[in-house]
């Protein structure tokens, strides 16, 4: 394979997969703008999503309910689980400062850890096939059918969001009450309402990015390491920026692509923590990410 | 219509904002709310539109009624929802929305289309200088610019009670004018009843019906705004002299220290 | 109707460390009972309740340590389990490769950790809390990476071999041992700690920690008071690091998990944040509920396979920090204080 070919080999599959990490930190930065809550147990959103559409669509050797009745019921799954979230744990929290509920987002990840071993166990799971499976070639490229897939279903889901929120009246309340939450609950928006579509966009969200790469790499607790690539990717887009998602989504998982290839044979293990090194470049040059809008306070 | 009685608002459950307030806005009227700063304006605004609670606030004491039916105790959203619109003292507006996009939130409401951008071409003929900008961030616009565009966007709401927390705060005195003109047409055009907090009690007596001075949290006076605007009654509450509290006479021209028989 | 409870009376007795005949009293039976702790497990007759002892003291003097970078400072470190690694490591190598006797290496590690926790601090100093968290979470993965890299640290085997300290001829080597010099050196943690908390040093951490533009205001240089934050909280971990190295005798990567930095930070909010008890109380706390579990689990009551109950201890874990955090934020402490104070004004209730 020549050098072109190899390139654009690198980038096109990182571009694939760099729109579900997009997708997939969308639903955190909903999380942070609308409940401003920094919510670390994000991962664990993402696996449950992943194991719940694996208990109903169950793997390629036994598969269990059809396509649509399983998408259904994880959806309403997923939903009752946003709204659990929010009105047991979250809705006391508003008000509270940014520490408290962070603190209260590390104690769910470790519930949900556990919950979640005990319920499914450690072992990796196959999900069984949502969409088709096998490589595809374009030219002298090529891709794997699941990530053209995945890559699809992100931008239509990314842009749902962009019309969501720039046309419809909710969207439109949820972004004033970003800005002035009292003002807005003072022309008539609904505190709980917010909160409550807040945390199920951003179950359902993360539901949709974790089923994505599980499609890919199995469903485990391991998944739940996105929210590594997740935090990467708020951070290097802006943290309450749904474009910067999308921007930071590509740059990191082309970048992991070309580093992992030109850079990892001169040093073993670079590609693992290029994105440590990102997310410390971008904090230091432009800390409020490349599309962030809040400055950070300087003292 | 509205009608507040024997308010007490306490803060974080120990500072005591409000001891005994009682006022009242008629269909149709504009009542102004004067007082220093501290008095206690504010804070009556908030325990009328619910917005004391979101701020660690309670009513301890005393009720809220609109047309007869109670509303204190409940969320603000639920209050704007019966026609009580709560413009906040500062500037609200929402800075990363455009102008248009802010008054399309204040008729977030509404559900009538063909009224809504009827409502939206009127904002900007009753506020023409907001009309060329129409797509800017509201953030950018300047603070008279961004007080026009929140009365403006409360108005889209189509309130039966504009509720309006000193919006003459950092304006020069050209667009105070204004301001107060263009709330007095929207009174006589649309019938919206107003309870105005000012400091500048001179320019909130020209354009209102009746008035309530504030001091130290209870009602200091009350009267039609001809009668209060002569009265030394607003001035001593501002200054905090006369401790007598004596009326003085009319006939005492306006700015004479009160008491002035008695200091020797 | 008669006093209840020891007022304040005076300044001098407010000011006090100990303040009263009472807590006199209850300190030397603490110190008795402490002094004699290891007679009265072994009378249990099961060994692991002093191993667990042992570590539950490493432990305390590590979050000691956190206690005061996020529960006074405000500094959320999500790399703690790190600066511990690193101690160990850094104690490992001075007394493996350098040849340096436990006493030498062991305040020289504590000291180069400190200085780790400087460097790391620095990119975040200036940066809104939080961004100090992914910034310390992210030195959490370097780290490992770092050591898991380098051939001289033994890479994913570790070092093995660590001895362990010589008092005068004796060599520290049962869990008998151990308990007291852990002992001594956690009692001087948090002296230290509390100490700490009444200094100009002190006072200006937890300044920075409720508002920094207001605490810049007084004169506080932040970011410098920042960076003292990191560096006293890292020499804790350090020294237990190397505390835990020697005990253990034994050093590998997988010791250190970034769970274990989230439990630490459990710990704080479930004691309560900013008080030196307070860190001692969320340690003993949560080291003990994950103890019992333990103990239930291995006994055969319930039958659990081991990974279960690492499960459910992560679930119970979890679980406790939602609910402190929910309902009692101010963590036991608090909780304690309010049952304190309530016995002092009845029948005036609250």
């Amino acid at each position: 394979m020549d050098t072109v070919t190899t390139l654009l080999q690198l980038v096109l599959s990182g571009v694939l997969v760099g729109s579900v990490y997009g997708l997939t930190a969308m639903g955190f930065v909903v999380a942070y703008r609308n409940a401003r809550v920094f919510n670390i147990a994000y991962g664990q959103f993402a696996v449950l999503g992943a194991f719940l559409a694996w208990t109903f669509l169950g793997s390629p050797q036994s598969p269990r309910l059809p396509l649509a009745v399983a998408v259904v019921l994880t959806l309403l799954a997923v939903v009752a689980f946003g709204l659990a979230v929010e009105r047991l744990l979250f809705r006391r929290m508003i008000g509270r400062p940014l520490f408290a509920s962070f603190v209260l987002s590390l104690g769910l990840l470790a519930f949900l850890h556990g919950v979640i071993m005990i319920a499914w166990g450690p072992s990796t799971k196959v999900l069984a096939a949502a969409v088709p499976t096998g490589p595809l070639a374009l030219g002298d490229v090529v891709v794997s059918r699941e990530f053209v897939w995945s890559f699809a279903i992100a931008l239509a889901a990314t842009i749902g969001f962009a019309l969501f929120f720039r046309f419809t009246r909710l969207g439109l309340a949820m972004r004033a009450a970003y800005d002035n939450e009292v003002a807005a609950r003072c022309l008539g928006a609904s505190a709980s309402l917010n909160s409550q579509i807040t945390w199920v966009l951003s179950a359902v969200i993360a539901a949709v990015g974790g089923i994505l790469m599980a499609t890919v790499s199995g469903v485990s607790i391991g998944l739940s390491e996105l929210v590594m690539v997740v935090l990467a990717v708020v951070l290097i887009g802006g943290m309450d920026s749904l474009a910067g998602c999308v921007l930071g989504g590509l740059i990191l998982a082309v970048g992991t692509n070309l580093t992992g290839y030109y850079l990892s044979p001169l040093l073993p293990g670079i590609a693992g923590i290029f994105s440590m090194l990102l997310i410390l470049g971008v904090l230091v040059i432009r800390p409020t990410g490349l599309l962030g809008s809040r400055p950070i306070e300087r003292v | 219509m509205l009608v507040a009685s024997g308010l007490k608002a306490v803060y974080g459950g120990v500072v005591r904002a409000l001891e005994d307030v009682s006022l009242a806005v008629p269909e149709r009227g504009i009542v102004a709310l004067l007082g220093s700063n501290g008095s206690g304006k504010s804070t009556a605004l908030k325990s009328v539109s619910g917005v004391l609670k979101t701020e660690d606030g309670d009513l301890t004491e005393g009720k809220v009624e609109l047309d007869g039916r109670r509303i204190d105790g409940l969320v603000p959203e639920r209050i704007a929802r019966l026609g009580v619109c709560h413009v906040l003292q500062g500037r609200s507006v929402f800075p990363q929305l455009t102008t248009e996009d802010n008054l399309l939130m204040g008729a977030y409401l509404r559900r009538d289309r063909q009224g809504i951008h009827e409502d939206l071409a009127r904002a900007f003929e009753y506020f023409p200088g907001l009309a060329p900008l129409r797509a800017r961030k509201s953030g950018y616009l300047s603070g008279g610019e961004q007080q026009m565009l929140v009365i403006a966007r409360a108005l889209m709401s189509r309130p039966r009670v504009l509720l309006l927390d000193e919006p003459s705060l950092g304006l020069a005195p050209g667009i105070i004018r204004e301001l107060l003109s263009i709330l007095r047409r929207i009174r006589d055009e649309e019938g919206t009843a107003m309870l105005i907090a000012e400091q500048n009690a001179v320019a909130a007596l020209g354009v209102a019906d009746f008035g309530y001075v504030l001091q130290g949290g209870r009602v200091a006076a009350s009267g039609a705004s001809a009668e209060l605007a002569e009265h030394t009654r607003v001035a001593s509450a501002y200054m905090g002299l006369g401790e007598d509290g004596a009326f003085l006479s009319r006939h005492d021209a306006p700015g004479t220290p009160p008491g002035g028989e008695g200091q020797q | 109707m008669r006093r209840r409870g020891r007022g304040r009376t005076d300044y001098a007795r407010d000011l006090a460390l100990v303040s009263s005949g009472q807590q006199w009293l209850a300190l030397a039976v603490l110190a008795l009972v402490l002094g004699l702790l290891p007679l009265l497990l072994a009378w249990t007759g099961n060994r692991s309740w002093l191993t667990f002892t042992n570590f539950t003291l490493i432990t305390i003097i590590a979050v000691i340590g956190l206690n005061v970078t996020t529960g006074m400072a405000g500094l959320v470190s999500l790399g703690h389990s790190a600066f511990i690694m690193v101690g160990g490591y850094l104690a490992a190598l001075l007394m493996l490769e350098a040849g340096w006797s436990f006493w030498a290496a062991l305040p020289a590690a504590t000291l180069m950790t400190g200085v780790v926790g400087l460097v790391v601090a620095a990119p975040a100093i200036r940066l809104k809390g939080f961004y100090v968290a992914i910034v310390t979470l992210a030195f959490f993965f370097i780290a490992q990476f770092i050591l898991r890299s380098l051939d001289i640290t033994g890479g994913i085997h570790g070092l093995i071999g660590i001895p362990s300290p010589v008092i005068g001829g004796l060599r520290i080597r049962t869990d008998q041992h151990w308990y007291y010099l852990l002992l001594v050196v956690g009692v001087l943690c948090v002296l230290a700690s509390a100490n700490l908390t009444r200094s100009r040093m002190g006072r200006a951490f937890l300044a920075i920690r409720e508002n920094d533009v207001a605490a810049a205001g007084l004169g506080i240089n932040v970011p410098l008071t920042r960076l003292r934050a990191f560096f006293v909280g890292s020499l804790f971990a350090g020294l237990a690091g190397g505390l835990w190295a020697s005990y253990v005798s034994v050093i590998r990567l997988d010791q250190f998990t970034i769970w274990d930095s989230i439990w630490y930070l459990g710990m704080i909010v479930i004691g309560g944040g900013g008080k030196t008890a307070g860190a001692v109380v969320g340690v003993l706390f949560l080291r003990l509920i994950g103890q019992v579990l333990h103990v239930i689990g291995t006994s055969g009551w319930i039958p659990l396979s081991s990974n279960l109950a690492i499960y459910i201890t992560h679930t119970v874990y979890g679980l406790a920090v939602i609910l402190f955090v929910s309902f009692w934020p101010l963590g036991l402490m608090s909780v304690w204080q309010k049952i304190r104070v309530n016995y002092k004004r009845w029948p005036f209730g609250v």
